[in-house]
């Protein structure tokens, strides 16, 4: 029985050790990551065609609505592109008055489409089909539908994987955009994030909107994160009790966007 | 060899298509849970300590996290169902049920327990309830298949 036992102990103890090695090897991970590329882009093409296909059988009316509100939506766009261009000429011509040295970063943008999930619920990634071969580097931010969606932690040559805000292990520096208060934030889960560290002085208020402090090297500031939920307090904890509320929910997002800080060239 | 390759095609299924259309409430049933203990219920111990351990560092490789998170489970829950498999009646259909919420359970809490050795924070999650009845019908669903068979 004893010896039963002890052969177990070891059995397990190096599997374990040898998972712990090849998950600790980066590249091991991005072969695994690359080796999936081709299965999670089939099923990704093969949904997109069955999509094309119900949309192909729905009425042509609804289709025809869409479209019109796509177009309308677009010229909208167009507009404010114009508009925002006014503003970029007119804060160019002001700096130049003042002298101005900006030192913020400058960053590109890629569009990435969503082609895989995590295998369980507790961690909270996603697989995004652009990777090392598109220029995408390891904590690059991804954003969808105007509010931070995740950090990439992984790079493939093709694909990527993104951890979500709402995962335990994501966290970030954020500020309160009315109250310009620093703090940290941290995912809990699908629905809320937490933020850490909060002192009794520090002005946070219900409804403020959480966004990136841009404190971390290759993070925009002012990308919105959530809103603050909840303010308390636990008998005998220094610090304040601030629940976060989300709206990411990666089930129903299709397209993320990437922003990758540009390289400079200078040291 | 070819149970080894099935493990693989299922997780790529579970990564790419299921949570897609399988989940309920944003929970997506953990269908290489219910492979280990299937599988376990009708192997012996090493073969499927063997098969546990290569599902969890597949995908250890998908996650982001530099953890051995899901080997540990996979490997903990074939212990787990392979230790009490003899202790029952397991052929009872009732008895395989109480079996399985039983393992998920501590599925989740193992879950949990690690997830506090990184983050700092315990929580069993809501999301669980649903996740062991999602995962309970899932079961029951291949089980009844295999018995008309």
């Amino acid at each position: 029985m004893k010896k039963r036992l002890y052969i177990y102990v070891f059995t397990v103890l190096i599997l374990l050790a040898g998972g712990f090695f090849v998950v600790k090897t980066d590249l091991v991970k991005s072969i695994a990551l690359d080796a999936s590329y081709p299965f999670l882009r089939s099923v990704s093409e093969l949904k997109d065609f069955a999509i094309f296909l119900t949309q192909i059988l729905s009425s042509k009316d609804s289709l025809i609505n869409k479209n019109k509100k796509l177009q309308q939506e677009i010229e909208l766009l167009k507009a404010q592109i114009i508009y925002l261009k006014n503003i970029e000429s007119e804060n160019n011509n002001l700096k130049k008055i003042l002298n101005f040295v900006s030192n913020k970063p400058e960053f590109s943008f890629k569009t990435g489409k969503i082609i895989g999930y995590s295998s369980d619920s507790w961690n909270g990634f996603v697989i995004i089909n652009i990777g090392s071969t598109d220029g995408i580097k390891k904590g690059d931010i991804v954003v969808a539908n105007g509010y931070l969606f995740g950090e990439v932690y992984q790079v493939g040559a093709f694909s990527s994987s993104v951890i979500l805000t709402s995962d335990k292990n994501f966290m970030i520096s954020a500020r309160c955009r009315k109250t310009r208060e620093a703090v940290f934030y941290r995912g809990k889960n699908t629905k809320e994030g937490k933020l850490l560290y909060v002192k009794p002085e520090q002005d946070i208020r219900i409804g403020d909107v959480v966004e990136t402090a841009g404190f971390e090297s290759g993070i925009p500031e002012g990308i919105p994160i959530g809103t603050v939920k909840s303010v308390s307090y636990d008998e005998g904890n220094f610090y304040k009790n601030v629940s976060v509320s989300l709206n990411i929910n990666p089930l129903e997002t299709e397209y993320v966007i990437v922003l990758s800080r540009k390289e400079t060239g200078k040291k | 060899m070819k149970v080894y390759f099935f493990a693989f095609s299922v997780l790529l299924l579970q990564i790419a298509v299921f949570p897609e259309f399988l989940s309920f409430q944003n929970i997506t049933p953990d269908i290489l849970t219910v492979f280990v203990i299937i599988f376990t219920l009708k192997n012996d111990f090493f073969r499927s300590i063997k098969l546990a351990s290569f599902i969890g560092i597949l995908q250890d490789l998908l996650s982001p996290l530099d953890l051995v998170f899901n080997t540990t489970i996979k490997i903990f829950i074939a212990s787990l169902t392979y230790l009490l498999k003899d202790r029952f009646n397991y052929t009872n259909i009732v008895v395989k049920g109480f079996f399985l919420i039983f393992i998920i359970f501590c599925d989740i809490f193992l879950r949990s327990f690690l997830l506090f050795l990184k983050t700092g924070i315990f929580e069993i999650p809501s999301f669980s309830f649903f996740y062991i009845l999602v995962n309970f019908i899932l079961f029951y669903i291949v089980v009844l298949k295999d018995e008309y068979r």
